[in-house]
């Protein structure tokens, strides 16, 4: 595909306000009467508390509000295992565990405050390490785990994972394939081994930070560094028991996320005390708080054995994968998944047995960090290649070039693998590196590969608008965590698809009462989701512009060129028509549009109007009343006709088979004669008790087929109404509804 | 009680209160609201919160707020001059060395007072000169280039 703007070297639209200072990340946010606040976070890693007093901390000068689990809903939350309360109450679960936030009219006054808060501890013995968690004579880290729920679609699962019960297991995932012991039982070399990862951090180089600021209605607006604005709105609301109509989440630039800010963080709290003390409160960990209450990378224990044949077949493979999630589930369940998956390396293997779990400890709730779990995963994964390759006797690059996945072959899950380019970059990479010769002196050579789930979660969404002037505005819900997608990327999808230069677009991003819904800025996903989102956006106004510039130029719309901002007919640029031009034009195009589809309203209000104007010259002759009635009537009974006859354009439309609406519109017409007939007003006075519903249905039938047979004598059982009735039977059914019909389109319709 | 203290800062006078150890950092972005400056780690490592005092780089959260009185304060609000970029931004900016912009205040006062005192660096002294600031989006090639691209104009 040519492109002119999409694949181009661009300046991003945000970088003149970073390069400058003048970008607002929330650190940076300053409200009129806030108040600043600090947390109380736990020192111990496990231990029970006794006692909490924060009287003298509230007596310190300076200080508004102390907040702790008694002022705020005590309901679980979470990202998808709800096990998270917002402030601990009788238990301590990590070290960073909150346990109390003070806002002050100084962060230094908060501080005093946070220092003052008297706490008694019962040390608990703390797991740090999931084998010991998983023992079981081991502590059980949450004692209400059997009540925990999930986000509905995880319910089910959770059950079987609970059903396990194991202790201080969070969750399993799985992934099962062929007969793995069938497999090993046909190999000819078989490997065993075991790795182990410690934690990692991401370390943006912006800590975190949260304003919430209250409005009267009881609305809360939050800025925070965060990658998934809309996530961070959903779980404040579970966490705080708020409408999402009352919660307003904004990403304002942010310092770097790499995963670490893609997790509910203190947002809730902030919200809580916002709300409380109605000021704007804004809350800036210092680097040591964001390190211990961030969510690292987990530490992860990885049993791999893999069958082999003597000519380096892959056959089967065995996994066993823990990771330490830490204090609360988060994101675990993904995290394992993941893991699964990763496990199973880009290779072929026919016979898989993999299983991953997540397992509670005293430590911080690990989570997504930069593809969470890849890195563990592939380090083991790559490292047992090596070794299985080493073990056959055979190049690391020909076991790989033999084993690995190619075009449209089946993934662990049976997934058909498309795009898979694998095979060439390899053999590129190890001829670039010299795969084969010696590096020289201090020097080594190694050879990994990997892969990686893209397009993961759910959608996204995106709003382009062409202003007055032609310049064009972008809505998009993903946040902008410094990759560039938000402020690059998708500005140059636009820029690509209406032909504008980027100068003259602007981008508002991750603002939750303003911007559409995104799944976050997480896995590698915002230019694929978030950019198909915002190319269909721009190609729907694309399409809409090119429609009014054809009207407006007279010219088919294949023959219309996009470019510069303008519209203009092949061969004629300088007769270019600017987008702004075509919008400002966009109302009176709609309003002639409206005009052309529904003259015959008009028409008949000109009727009526003359009518009634004629009234006013002659009123004498008739009443007032009479001329009111009539007019009405025939205004209703044209309009009437004429959605009659479009009713029946959309019949003949319908894709009804014609016998079926032929033989349908008959008995149609018989049952509704026969209704007709029944009415006191179709038959004489004398008649009515000896009329019944049979003579009825079959008098309407006998008109409808145009038999002429009677049961009782038309002149003197029938008023003029009863026999006008069997006329238009008659009439519709001797013309044939059908033929009656097509004429009345023919003459009628094709006017309209 | 506060101790008075005007300051110099981008060529104008600021008059503040500050406390012995109050920091330069402090004083710029909570007292004065220029809060182009960053703190990223508040112990001198990351160097997000550079400034130019007397034309030197410093850690202005290492840096007493005290020491600065009768110096010349310059902070990345301080380069562009009448809506016009200075050369170091303007080159950032083209060359794609922002990312998510927290450590580019710093970096590019490194940057300044590099070629302030050496208008034609080598790639070793560029890279010397912004040893003390950390780029988490792991951006320092391009970075390297947008400095290297001005030193060279300069030349």
């Amino acid at each position: 595909m040519e492109t002119s703007v999409v694949g181009t070297n661009v300046a991003r639209l945000d970088a003149p306000d970073k390069v400058t200072g003048q970008a607002s990340y929330v650190a940076d946010l300053h409200l009129p009467g806030m108040v600043h606040a600090k947390l109380l976070l736990s020192k111990h890693a496990h231990a029970r508390i006794k006692g909490l007093d924060i009287t003298r901390a509230r007596e310190y000068p300076g200080v508004v509000e102390i907040i702790t689990w008694k002022d705020v809903p005590s309901d679980y939350y979470g990202e998808l295992v709800f096990d998270q309360q917002l402030f601990a109450k009788d238990k301590v679960r990590f070290c960073g565990d909150v346990i109390a936030l003070v806002a002050g009219e100084t962060a230094k006054a908060a501080q005093e405050a946070v220092n003052l808060i008297a706490l008694d501890y019962e040390p608990l013995p703390a797991l740090l390490d999931t084998e010991d968690a998983l023992k079981p004579d081991a502590q059980q880290i949450h004692e209400d785990y059997s009540s925990f729920r999930t986000i509905p679609p995880l319910a089910g699962m959770f059950e079987e994972v609970k059903a396990l019960g194991i202790k201080n297991l969070a969750w399993q995932s799985e992934i099962n394939k062929g007969e793995v012991d069938a497999g090993f039982a046909q190999a000819d070399k078989i490997l065993e081994e075991r790795y182990s990862t410690d934690m990692g951090q991401a370390v943006p180089l912006e800590p975190r930070a949260v304003v919430a600021a209250p409005n009267p209605s009881g609305k809360v607006t939050i800025w925070t560094t965060t990658q998934v604005p809309f996530g961070i709105r959903s779980h404040t609301a579970r966490a705080l028991k708020l409408a999402m109509t009352k919660i307003r989440v904004i990403a304002p630039a942010v310092g770097g996320g790499f995963g670490s800010k893609c997790q509910i963080g203190f947002e809730p709290h902030l919200a809580a005390m916002a709300l409380k003390v109605g000021r704007p409160v804004k809350l800036v960990l210092e680097r040591a708080e964001d390190q211990a209450t961030a969510n690292p990378r987990h530490p992860a224990r990885i049993c791999i054995k893999s069958g082999v044949k003597k000519d380096g077949t892959l056959l089967a493979r065995k996994i066993d994968i823990v990771l330490d999630t830490g204090h609360c589930s988060s994101l675990g369940p993904v995290a394992a998944g993941f893991s699964c998956f990763l496990s199973c390396g880009p290779y072929k293997i026919a016979n898989l047995a993999v299983s991953s779990a997540t397992v509670y400890t005293n430590k911080p709730s690990c989570s997504m960090v930069r593809a969470p779990t890849a890195p563990q995963i592939t380090f083991a994964v790559e490292s047992h290649t090596d070794n299985l390759a080493r073990a056959l006797n055979m190049d690391p690059l020909a076991f790989r070039l033999k084993n690995i996945v190619d075009e449209r072959d089946y993934g662990p899950t049976n997934q058909v693998l498309r795009s898979v380019s694998l095979r060439d970059t390899l053999t590129q990479a190890a001829q670039k590196a010299n795969w084969g010769s010696s590096p020289g002196p201090k020097r080594g050579v190694g050879l990994a590969c990997g892969w990686w789930g893209t397009a993961m979660g759910q959608g996204s969404a995106a709003t382009v608008v062409i202003n007055e002037d032609g310049t064009v505005r972008l809505l998009t819900g993903a946040a902008e965590q410094g990759s560039g997608s938000a402020y690059g990327g998708l500005a140059q999808i636009v820029a690509e698809e209406l032909q504008v230069p980027l100068t003259r677009i602007s981008v508002l991003n991750a603002d939750t009462d303003a911007t559409p819904w995104d799944f976050g800025a997480v896995g590698s996903r915002t230019m694929f989701n978030a950019g198909h989102a915002v190319r269909m956006a721009a190609a729907e106004v694309k399409s809409k512009l090119l429609n009014m510039a054809a009207g407006m130029l007279e010219a088919r719309v294949d023959d219309l060129v996009l470019s510069q901002g303008k519209v203009y007919v092949k061969g004629s640029p300088d007769k270019a028509v600017p987008y702004g031009m075509l919008c400002a034009s966009a109302p009176s195009s709609q309003y002639l549009k409206y005009l052309r589809e529904n003259w015959t309203d008009f028409a008949l209000m000109v009727v009526a109007a003359i009518v009634l104007a004629g009234y006013a010259r002659y009123g004498e002759v008739l009443s007032a009343g009479a001329i009111y009635v009539i007019v009405t009537q025939i205004y209703i009974l044209a309009a009437l006709i004429i959605r009659g006859v479009n009713v029946n354009l959309r019949f003949a439309d319908s894709g009804i088979q014609p016998a079926r609406l032929l033989v349908g519109s008959f008995v149609f017409m018989c049952l509704v004669g026969s209704g007709l007939l029944m009415l006191p007003a179709a038959i004489t006075v004398g008649e009515w008790t000896r009329w019944h519903y049979d003579d009825s249905l079959f008098t309407a039938t006998s008109a409808t087929c145009v038999t002429g047979l009677v049961v009782k004598p038309t002149g003197s059982t029938f008023t003029p109404f009863g026999q006008a009735v069997i006329l238009g039977l008659i009439q519709l059914g001797g013309l044939g509804i059908m033929m009656f019909g097509t004429v009345m389109a023919m003459m009628v319709g094709k006017m309209l | 009680m506060g101790i008075g203290l005007t300051l110099r800062i981008n060529g104008k006078s600021y008059r503040t209160e500050v406390e012995p150890l109050t920091t330069l950092l402090e004083v710029l972005r909570d007292d004065l609201g220029l809060t182009g400056t960053k703190e990223g780690c508040g112990e001198g490592d990351c160097g997000a919160c550079t400034v130019l005092v007397d034309g030197q780089a410093v850690n202005a959260c290492l840096f007493p707020a005290l020491e600065a009185r009768g110096k010349e304060v310059v902070t990345i609000e301080g380069l562009a001059r009448d809506g016009r970029l200075h050369p170091l931004q303007q080159a950032f900016v083209e060359k794609g060395a922002v990312q998510c912009g927290f450590c580019i205040p710093g970096m590019i006062m490194s940057a300044k007072a590099l070629l302030d005192g050496n208008p034609s660096p080598s790639d070793d002294e560029i890279k010397l000169a912004i040893a003390g600031n950390l780029c988490r989006c792991t951006g320092y090639i391009k970075i390297i280039e947008a400095i290297r691209s001005v030193a060279r104009s300069a030349c």
